[in-house]
């Protein structure tokens, strides 16, 4: 039910003639309602506010993110200030977020279901957007998973609500949203929201995505009426502990209340383990010190989407757990069916290990260190022999030749187009990196 | 407000008991706010043998979690905490009692072995299956929550009737999302409407066997407007009076389920 604006209302854009045409409500949020609407021919959308929330202090924060710019494209960032003579108050337009981006409440509803893959891309997004986000000096003050849209196929997100974000420690003290999300000096009232915080709430996000279960809802939190506002202060301000604190059994996830936790934590590999276990032990402990920064999840995230291979028995996605192999010399079985997971053939370039599935490609953040996060295009992808299928090769997509010593020393050029064969030894000379193949 | 259950035709005639419940707050039909209302539908089919008893935790429970979470907000301006609690914790707490309720009765009155027969090896919960629509209104805002099938209608002041909250579209041929189902708070549905110029006339909620007597969906959210103009002509008292034979005649010449219905309307002009 919208009630702030109507259909085929024409609204003003503050700094030119364009007029927006109300066409379809789209929901209504605790600040206010947001249309789809038709400016000059382009479909963007609308969001008006409430009365009460229609202050002078939130438009002077529209204006100062107007005039600052999106720091990325994911962010659905305010391009400009609306209003109408028939109506008070004010709103802005922002670009339209596409159908295919679902909410990260449909993840943890169950509703899609994403790829590891697609998480991890989800993940290096996210981080990679708020490190572009900072470096602006701003904050975002109020993540959490309503303000987050993703495309379950690719993993490639949407930012909403950016109207919270404020220039960094110039927020007010304003506290927006529910505990959950927020870093716990923020719930306890010693801090206010700044990009210290966000790092917290960006490990709350990325745990969620992960696992579909909050970091800090264990058995605890079975215990407390979840909607009491002083129970929720002591789980999340005062006396927060990590579901999987190595050092504190008393909050461990419960069986049939928190039974997503339990499945993923162990599927995943010990190194992210190991950087959530720090975010929510020494980054709750330590606010200034022992948090883990946006540039360290975006490698972690980057990692674990290299680390990906298939269960040959069942196809479903596991990952190769290095950590796990050095120790007791072997993976864990799949996670679903329980058979030994073979490994496929590894590419190492420096400290850093793709696994060569079927399906892989490399794009130049692999190769390029000037280039670092583009995914726009592959450079190369994995492909079978045309004659015989037990022979896998790796075909140059770019558009530079590649050098590669095979095991007996010898050398050969890879022009763009053609395939190398995947074979133990291998070196491959991208130009500015050099690669190993691993069978 | 006012809430009627009838029993269903089919239901009287093989000798089922009612299936529904309902509950409401506060606790006699009154006028001023907050008003709580609570609809449910006990599943029915036979491994949901205890579904009477299911829907009665369902109400109570609705009623209870609602009235303790609206009572322990101090500040219900700061909309979006009020909304983000709504959507995303108390689904979790109504699951949760719910499901405490029902292993306790399991406790007080064990299954018997033909009942066990009955579940075919389902969950024991399953015997208690059941759906949940509640709303909440206050001076600031109004919220509706919603598992499994049935409607809300609200009629709007320029006539317009809505479902704020949208059908699902993974409820068909009978399946139902469901109280007892596996991390059931995730299946909740929401929806938040702050009050501003124009509240709703009218919210009325209605278990499915209600929608299902009419031929369709045009005719059904029609009652809506068609009740609003009964209480312009006759008073909300002759509503309260005639519901009740409203509802079985719908049972009997429709669905022949049992039908609950509840309404609350604004008396505000």
């Amino acid at each position: 039910m919208n009630q702030l604006l109507k259909l085929n209302q024409q609204i003003q854009l503050e700094t030119s003639n364009i007029a927006c045409e109300i066409e379809r409500f789209l929901g209504s949020g605790g600040q206010g309602e947001v249309y789809e609407s038709n400016m000059g021919g382009k479909p963007v959308a609308l969001k008006w506010y409430f009365p009460q929330q229609a202050t002078p202090e939130q438009k002077a924060a529209l204006e100062m993110l107007i005039k600052k710019g999106a720091p990325n494209e994911k962010f659905l960032w305010p391009i400009g200030l609306t209003f109408s003579k028939e109506i008070k108050g004010f709103g802005y337009i922002m670009p339209l977020r596409e159908s295919c981006y679902k909410s990260i409440v449909d993840l943890m509803k169950g509703r899609i279901e994403p790829s590891f893959h697609a998480l991890a891309m989800a993940g290096i997004e996210l981080s990679h957007s708020f490190l572009q986000l900072h470096a602006k000096g701003l904050s975002y003050r109020d993540i959490s998973f309503g303000n987050v849209f993703f495309n379950p196929d690719t993993g490639e997100i949407r930012i909403c609500d950016n109207d919270n974000v404020a220039i960094d420690g110039e927020a007010s003290a304003g506290i927006l949203g529910t505990p959950r999300f927020m870093a716990p000096e923020v719930v306890r009232g010693e801090a206010k929201p700044s990009t210290q915080t966000d790092l917290f709430s960006l490990a709350v996000l990325l745990f969620y995505i992960l696992m579909i279960h909050h970091p800090l809802e264990g058995k605890r939190e079975a215990e407390i009426r979840c909607f009491d506002l002083p129970a929720m202060n002591k789980l999340y301000g005062t006396e927060p502990v990590f579901i999987f604190d190595p050092n504190n059994d008393s909050n461990r996830p419960l069986l049939g209340c928190h039974d997503n936790a339990m499945t993923y934590w162990h599927i995943y590999p010990q190194f992210l383990r190991e950087v959530f276990t720090k975010s929510f032990t020494d980054g709750i402990r330590d606010p200034q010190n022992g948090r883990v920064r946006e540039s360290e999840w975006r490698a972690v995230m980057d990692r674990l989407r290299d680390s990906i291979l298939y269960c040959g028995n069942c196809g479903n996605e596991n990952f190769y757990d290095i950590d796990l192999l050095n120790k007791s010399g072997r993976l864990n079985p799949c996670w679903s069916c329980q058979k030994v997971i073979r490994t496929p053939p590894r590419l190492r370039i420096e400290k850093h290990i793709i696994m060569l599935n079927h399906d892989t490609q490399l794009f130049p953040h692999h190769i390029d260190p000037q280039n670092l996060y583009d995914f726009s295009k592959p450079v190369a992808a994995v492909n079978q022999h045309p004659k015989d299928p037990n022979i896998w090769g790796l075909r140059n997509l770019s558009d530079e030749k590649w050098v590669i010593t095979l095991a007996d020393g010898s050398i050969k050029d890879v022009e763009p187009g053609q395939n190398l064969t995947l074979a133990k030894g291998t070196e491959i000379s991208f130009g500015k990196v050099k690669g190993e193949i691993r069978l | 407000m006012t809430a009627t259950s009838v029993r269903g035709a089919s239901h009287i005639r093989s000798g089922l008991p009612n299936q529904d419940d309902m509950k409401w707050y506060p606790p006699r039909f009154s006028s001023g706010l907050p008003i709580i209302m609570a609809i449910s539908d006990g599943h029915g089919s036979q491994k949901s043998f205890r579904s009477q008893s299911g829907a009665y935790f369902a109400v109570h429970v609705a009623v209870e979690v609602i009235k303790e979470f609206i009572e322990s907000q101090a500040d219900v301006s700061n909309f979006t905490r009020v909304k983000r609690i709504a959507e995303e914790q108390l689904p979790k707490e109504f699951v949760r009692r719910w499901k405490a309720k029902v292993l306790s009765d399991i406790e007080a009155r064990p299954f018997s072995a033909e009942d066990s027969k009955l579940l075919k090896g389902k969950d024991s919960v399953v015997a208690y299956g059941a759906t949940l629509l509640a709303v909440l209104v206050t001076s600031e805002f109004i919220m509706y929550w919603q598992i499994g099938d049935g409607d809300i209608l609200t009629l709007l002041e320029h006539g317009e009737i809505e479902r704020p909250i949208p059908k699902d579209e993974r409820l068909f041929a009978n399946e139902t999302t469901s109280l007892c189902a596996k991390d059931a708070w995730r299946d909740f549905r929401f929806c938040f409407q702050p009050i501003l110029d124009s509240p709703p006339k009218l919210i009325l909620s209605a278990t499915d066997g209600y929608a299902n007597s009419f031929g369709n969906d045009e005719n059904f959210l029609k009652v809506a407007s068609d009740i609003w103009e009964i209480i312009q002509t006759e008073g909300f008292n002759f509503v309260r009076r005639n519901l009740q034979d409203w509802l079985k005649e719908a049972s009997e010449s429709g669905s022949g389920d049992d039908i609950t219905v509840g309404i609350i309307y604004s008396t505000e002009r």
